[in-house]
């Protein structure tokens, strides 16, 4: 059936010229003893490849919005089972590509591969190392955190140095004057869309010439041109493509993509916090754009100082500093870009290029010099067991500048420290103001006659004072808002005491015991709708009847809460005579033991927050229970049970599924080295298929030969 | 093992198994997220207001409840209607649901007035504490 399948595959007309092409590619011919540095070109284009299908995963979760990418990207990270590995892959993928596109362009200025007839190859493949940058680039802004925002916003910046255009410029690629919402938008866009479609044209011309032009051959560009292609390749020895190199280019892609597991796991990128406009300390760019990050540090008038041509240059045409150093930048990229036309020469063997192969050793040295001084800038170093402190221009300063100052008696480290204990010693409890900051002495209107210096002193320790509470909001007066008619003959007396409770006689008196829960359900409506008549029944012989101020004091009227419970509470815990008791110590009890749950929900998942999971929704039931607890206090004064439980059971109800949650994730096992561990055994596993097979060929393949072993293997032995 | 087979296999074998490999940690990133919490009650009124003739219409676990009265008994209707799942609306002036899709309509007590919709509005569970409708939580029910 297979054969059958095979068979009229082979003949069908849409197939066979596929099947023709792949096999004239196949049989094309290599130099022989191919450098392992040849597969690097398929290993990017594998990259690529990831890159596109864990790029089409994050897609179906991410959202382009600035509210809600870095809390999509939470969810990939902790929520979308396997979204932290798509996504760690996606990351350390484009680390990986650009690594091995270096490792490309090497071998390329190694072999001389960029030399004629191979110029446009080489243009194609500066280009598209760009367009990665650029890919690099513009999906770094994409999870909204400090790190891709900033790193942007440096990126605009040295747009913005652009002289008369980089106004322009910047305002078109962030849709704003500085990055914003517009921007991830704008990068989004360019990141999925319009980069993928650039980078699909530029890499099929990429390999379009690469078929059409061939591998290069092991010779000088004059003898390729004078034997042909073919006539050079023959020339040091040569075999087809196929099997031996791609044999080889399997074998580094497994590889590959074992490393690319590992790092994921091992070696996951922070998410870090989500975008603000504090620029966090000691940022960096990615290790690739590290040396440019440097570069750029060194314009500046000090630069101008030794180099006075160019503060004259810059000076004369009006040029910034900036954009002095993003112009030096791409000129060398420039130059480096039109490298078949500058060096023209006919060797190809770098020993005989020494003053190419001088530059380009300077040109490589001096970027990763400057990479390794973005590095270290800003940073104390331990090196040989000596601390140094490098500048941001990377200058090293040896000493003791890394090291914490030894305390000794009399140095002015002990002199200056002070203690949490002593500076809460110092401080008093509670600011006590003179007067009001309506300009009133203490307590009103009221202060100006009556003397109850006692009271004033209670109620400037109360939670009314805290609030603003004066004598008129509770007793009346002339604070109160007065109405728009005062009971006639008015007096000053009358509009001073509107609304003070007065006896028979006219006289101004304080609320009976009976009535004070009235006076204070004035204000405290919601505790008078429960109040509980319980409270104020003649109590058993020996205690006190019980109003408000029982438990919440007169003046210095404490505030709601378990202190009014523990320290002024009028009910004896555990005494069977009193019928208020029980139901006031089955209250207290239930909501402080709502309390110490809502604490722990809240350690926990502040634990949880610092691994990154999103947690807004945990906090916003959390906080949804305290409120419910805060409102729910109030219930105490009902005395009644079964009121309080079904409060109980309703904030348990919201809190009990966050405690659940939260201890469920901070327990999940973390066994992502498994992962590692399976990659690694089924890649080595392909691998050693790989090796055997590749043992098998013989040192030198003629293309008859890879027939023998390959097509016409059937009669063959066993292996 | 002919050469032929083992090298086709070397080959064949990474590729299946990177295919395969890449296949199924797409299917799993692809399963839904964990569903949100649900509530398993939500007070709506008291049911002296629907008892004259308010019609209220709430959102409970992602679905679309209209609570009323029918012949002087609180009632709760799932807003999905039984043809093609558009949500009906309530039409004061018809006393119906009606659905928009398909003019579908639904009396009172959710039971067919007039087709294509077949079968009733289904009820939803709902208890009354202290005078006020509950709706109570009813996993099977979906999403309207």
């Amino acid at each position: 059936m297979l054969r059958r399948i095979s068979s009229w595959m082979n003949k069908h007309p849409a197939v066979s010229p596929v099947r023709d092409f792949v096999r004239m590619q196949a049989s094309k011919c290599v130099p022989q003893r191919l450098s392992w540095l040849y597969t690097a070109g398929t290993l990017a284009a594998f990259f690529f490849a990831i890159q596109f299908f864990s790029g089409l995963l994050l897609l179906m979760v991410y959202v382009p919005d600035e509210r809600l990418a870095f809390s999509s990207i939470q969810v990939i990270e902790h929520q979308v089972q396997l979204g932290w590995l798509v996504r760690q892959m996606h990351a350390w993928g484009a680390t990986f590509i650009v690594l091995v596109l270096l490792l490309h362009m090497l071998k390329v200025l190694w072999y001389g591969s960029y030399k004629r007839p191979r110029e446009f190859t080489w243009l194609v493949g500066f280009i598209l190392l760009n367009l990665t940058l650029a890919f690099c680039l513009s999906g770094y802004l994409l999870p909204w955190n400090q790190l891709g925002f900033w790193a942007t916003r440096v990126a605009v910046g040295a747009i913005d140095s652009i002289p008369l255009l980089g106004e322009y410029l910047t305002t078109w690629i962030c849709g704003g004057a500085d990055v914003s919402g517009a921007t991830i938008g704008r990068f989004f866009a360019l990141h999925v869309m319009v980069l993928p479609l650039i980078l699909v044209v530029v890499l099929a011309a990429h390999l379009a010439l690469v078929i059409q032009l061939g591998i290069t051959p092991k010779t000088s560009v004059k003898e390729e041109n004078e034997l042909g292609h073919q006539g050079a390749l023959d020339l040091h020895g040569s075999e087809p493509f196929f099997p031996r190199q791609v044999y080889r280019e399997v074998l580094v892609l497994n590889v590959g993509f074992a490393l690319l597991v590992t790092f994921s796991v091992f070696f996951p990128w922070e998410l870090g916090e989500p975008a603000t406009l504090q620029t966090p300390e000691g940022i960096k760019p990615e290790w690739y754009f590290l040396p440019f990050y440097q570069f750029l540090k060194y314009f500046d008038d000090n630069l101008y100082t030794y180099l006075p041509f160019l503060g004259s240059l810059a000076k004369n045409f009006g040029l910034s500093s900036e954009f002095l150093g993003v112009l030096c930048i791409n000129f060398v990229g420039f130059l480096v870009f039109l490298l078949p036309f500058l060096d023209r020469g006919g060797e190809r063997r770098m020993a005989k290029r020494p003053f190419f192969a001088v530059l380009a050793c300077l040109l490589i040295g001096v970027t990763l010099l400057l990479g390794c001084l973005g590095y270290v800038s800003g940073k104390t170093v331990t090196f040989a067991g000596r601390t140094y402190q490098f500048s941001s221009k990377g200058y090293p300063v040896l000493g003791d500048c890394g090291r914490e100052p030894e305390a000794g008696p009399g140095t002015g480290a002990q002199k200056e420290v002070v203690t949490q204990e002593d500076a809460s010693a110092s401080a008093p409890d509670v600011v006590v103001p003179s007067f009001r900051e309506d300009g009133l002495v203490p307590g009103g209107t009221c202060g100006g006659c009556h003397d109850h210096e006692e009271q004033l002193e209670e109620w400037q320790y109360s939670v009314h004072f805290q609030n603003e509470i004066q004598c008129g909001d509770c007793h009346g007066g002339i604070d109160t808002t007065p109405p728009d008619r005062l009971p006639e003959p008015v007096t000053t007396a009358t509009y001073a005491h509107f609304g003070v409770k007065q006896n028979r006689r006219g006289q101004s008196v304080a609320p009976s015991k009976k009535d004070v829960p009235e006076f204070c359900g004035k204000c405290h409506q919601n505790v008078l709708s429960v109040f509980s008549p319980l409270h104020l029944k003649e109590p058993p012989e020996g205690q006190r009847t019980s109003n408000c101020v029982s438990c919440h004091s007169n003046h210095a009227v404490a505030a709601a809460g378990s202190d009014t419970y523990e320290s002024r509470g009028a009910y004896t815990k555990g005494d069977e005579d009193d019928p208020r008791a029980a139901p006031f110590w089955f209250a207290h009890d239930t909501f402080e033991s709502l309390a110490d749950a809502i604490n722990r929900a809240e350690t926990s998942l502040g634990e949880l927050e610092k691994t990154g999971y999103p947690t807004a929704t945990l906090h916003e039931e959390l906080e949804q229970s305290r409120d419910m607890l805060a409102l729910s206090r109030y219930l105490v004064h009902s005395l009644d049970t079964e009121r309080i439980s079904r409060a109980d059971k309703e904030i348990r109800e919201i809190l009990e599924p966050v405690v659940v949650d939260t201890q469920a994730q901070l327990k999940s096992p973390d066994d992502r080295w498994k992962l590692v561990v399976g990659v690694w055994v089924v890649v080595l596993l392909l691998s050693l298929l790989i090796v055997l097979k590749l043992r098998s060929f013989p040192a030198a393949l003629s293309l008859r030969g890879v027939e023998d072993a390959g097509a016409d293997a059937s009669g063959g032995g066993p292996e | 093992m002919t050469r032929r087979v083992f090298g086709h296999l070397a080959l064949l074998l990474p590729l299946i198994v990177y295919a395969a490999g890449f296949l199924c940690g797409a299917l799993r990133f692809l399963s839904p997220l964990p569903a949100g919490r649900r509530k398993s009650r939500l007070e709506v009124g008291p049911v002296s207001e629907f008892e004259t003739g308010k019609v209220e219409r709430v959102v409970f676990n992602g679905r679309s409840i209209f609570v009323l009265a029918a012949e002087g008994k609180p009632l709760a209707l799932d807003a999905k209607c039984t043809h093609l799942a558009c949500n009906v609306n309530w039409d004061p002036e018809l006393d119906r649901f009606v659905c928009p899709c398909h003019n579908g309509q639904f009396q009172r007590d959710g039971e067919v007035f007039r087709e294509p919709p077949m079968h009733p509005l289904r009820r939803q569970k709902f208890v009354i504490e202290e005078g006020r409708v509950i709706l109570l939580d009813d996993p099977e029910a979906g999403v309207s």
